[in-house]
């Protein structure tokens, strides 16, 4: 999830270079539905990567929060710049598993998907 | 294709200028969004990351050098058009500092030479010169700007290959050219730089980059470099980021170089705005004019040489609310005027109103004319609130005059 949508699709290039298969979504509201719909279709996200600020919309920590009641095994990954957020310095108190600083790395966002994964 | 001055903002993007504090802003005054600047320039460095492109600030359109600490963790470096924004890109930003200039003075070259990465000659003449001056200097990477001589740019001041355009050297004046100069002169080239695209979606990139190739393909083995310029609107909704990727990759890979962009625009686009008051509501025939402490001419140049009618926040084309205005600025200037607008209620005196997207190809163009006051700059980021970083007086009035 990105709320730019150039971002977005540039991510889901490197996770689709990865071999992910990539849902996207550029707010809060829309990855929770997306989340909920593939995990009701029997098909569930092995992992989420959301941006922290969404300006006028849902940002990924709360949605998070949210999708965390939902499912206790959700895999999230927070992603932000170095200016925002407690969460990117305290993940470990929050719904994210891992934080991975933007721009997106390839080769980062391989080895925490891999580490979380593969757990 | 797409060259549009003022591309629609993105929901989170107007949500994010929307929230700027302006009744704490000084008036005028710009304020740049550090949030929204720093998502462009991740956008801009994954890019970089997937491309493998070295992406730099051209310091021409946005200079607000109180933001390169944000800008100078993504980015390569800058790009200058001469010897003084070079100065403050390497006073202030850092990295590689690559120079492009349509003519150098030797004593620039040799100032220059003390720390620019790279001097991109707009001839084989200049280039000449330029090699002469720097004899016994620190040598610099060395590139000549060429002219694809192919431009989808459908506005004439902004077409660097308009016919018989001053800015690059076409293949045919290159190949007349060298006739009467030394030999080894293209072999002394590290790379080849041109600049053909403005406010444009790749498919103009890939198109321009075809007809370089088409004309210069002979002279880039060897080279280290090409640099495919500016104009690149990559963080405008819509831009098609995966033709950008494939491009740079396709002329690294046959090519064995490293591709630079320069963009400006795109670093900053969308990531602030400009906050006026209004200072007099007046009528004349047959138009409610709004007088604003602010101008076209000297704070938005770019409104009348482009031209273009920027957005304002919560106001929309003339008659589309019920209270439609002229706006118009402080200077004498008969055409200073801004557009017309319609608001859903009537403007009064003192009422603040917000310019969108006036971050770039403002503040570095300003002028003093009439003396009209340069706006201050602040800066907003959600975290860290507003800060106004500079306040213009009366002494930045009298300092350029004598
Ligand atoms: C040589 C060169 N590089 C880069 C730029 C930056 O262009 P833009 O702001 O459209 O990205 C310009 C703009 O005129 C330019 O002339």
């Amino acid at each position: 999830m990105d709320d730019m949508e150039a971002m977005m699709v540039v991510a889901g290039e490197i996770l689709t270079v990865l071999g992910y298969d990539v849902e996207y979504s550029t707010n809060g509201n829309e990855a929770i539905k997306a989340y909920k719909a593939a995990k009701d279709e029997g098909n569930p996200f092995d992992a989420c990567v959301f941006d922290l600020t969404v300006p006028g919309g849902m940002g990924g920590e709360e949605a998070a929060n949210i999708l965390i009641d939902y499912d206790p095994n959700l895999v999230a990954i927070a992603s932000s710049g170095y200016t925002s957020s407690d969460v990117m310095s305290d993940y470990k108190n929050s719904a994210f598993r891992a934080v991975l600083p933007k721009p997106y790395r390839i080769k980062e966002m391989s080895d925490i998907l891999h580490e979380l994964l593969n757990s | 294709m797409a060259q549009e001055p003022t591309p629609p903002l993105s929901e989170a993007s107007l949500a994010a200028l929307a929230s700027i504090p302006i009744q704490e802003t000084p008036s005028p005054g710009y304020v740049v969004h550090l949030d929204q600047l720093e998502k462009n320039c991740q956008l801009l460095q994954t890019i970089a990351e997937c491309s493998g492109a070295k992406v730099l600030l051209a310091l021409k359109g946005f200079a607000c050098f109180s933001t390169f600490p944000i800008i100078s963790k993504y980015l390569k470096g800058t790009t200058s058009s001469g010897l003084h924004e070079a100065l403050l890109a390497q006073e202030s930003f850092g990295g590689e500092v690559h120079v492009y200039s349509a003519a150098y003075k030797p004593e620039e070259i040799q100032k220059l030479s003390r720390f620019a990465h790279s001097l991109v000659f707009n001839s084989a003449q200049q280039l000449n010169n330029g090699l002469a001056a720097l004899e016994g200097h620190r040598r610099p990477e060395l590139g000549l700007r060429v002219n694809p001589e192919y431009s989808e740019v459908e506005t004439d001041l902004y077409d660097p290959c308009a016919p018989s355009s001053r800015l690059g050297t076409t293949r045919a004046a290159l190949d007349r050219a060298l006739a009467n100069l030394p030999a080894d002169l293209i072999s002394q080239l590290d790379g080849l730089h041109f600049h053909a695209l403005c406010e444009q979606d790749a498919d103009a990139l890939e198109h321009t980059a075809e007809a370089f190739e088409a004309k210069f393909a002979d002279l880039i083995p060897g080279l280290k470099w090409l640099n495919f310029g500016g104009g690149h609107h990559i963080t405008r909704p819509g831009y098609d980021v995966e033709r950008l990727i494939r491009v740079v990759k396709r002329f690294r890979e046959r090519y064995d170089v490293e591709v630079y962009l320069e963009p400006s625009e795109a670093v900053a686009l969308h990531t602030g705005i400009l906050v006026v008051t209004v200072l007099d509501l007046i009528e004349t025939g047959g138009h409610q004019i709004a007088i604003l402490d602010s101008s076209a001419t000297c704070h938005m140049p770019d409104v009348l040489e482009m031209p273009y009618r920027p957005s304002i926040l919560g106001a929309g084309q003339p008659n589309a609310y019920a209270h439609t205005y002229r706006l118009g600025g402080m200077s004498c200037l008969a055409g200073d005027v801004i557009g017309d607008y319609s608001f859903p209620q009537p403007l009064e005196i003192g009422q603040r109103l917000t310019f969108l997207d006036m971050a770039h190809y403002t503040m570095v163009k300003n002028t003093t004319f009439n003396g009209v006051p340069l706006p201050a700059i602040s800066l907003y980021s959600e975290t860290t609130g507003l800060e106004t970083v500079r306040r213009f007086g009366y002494e930045d009035y009298r300092m350029r005059l004598s």
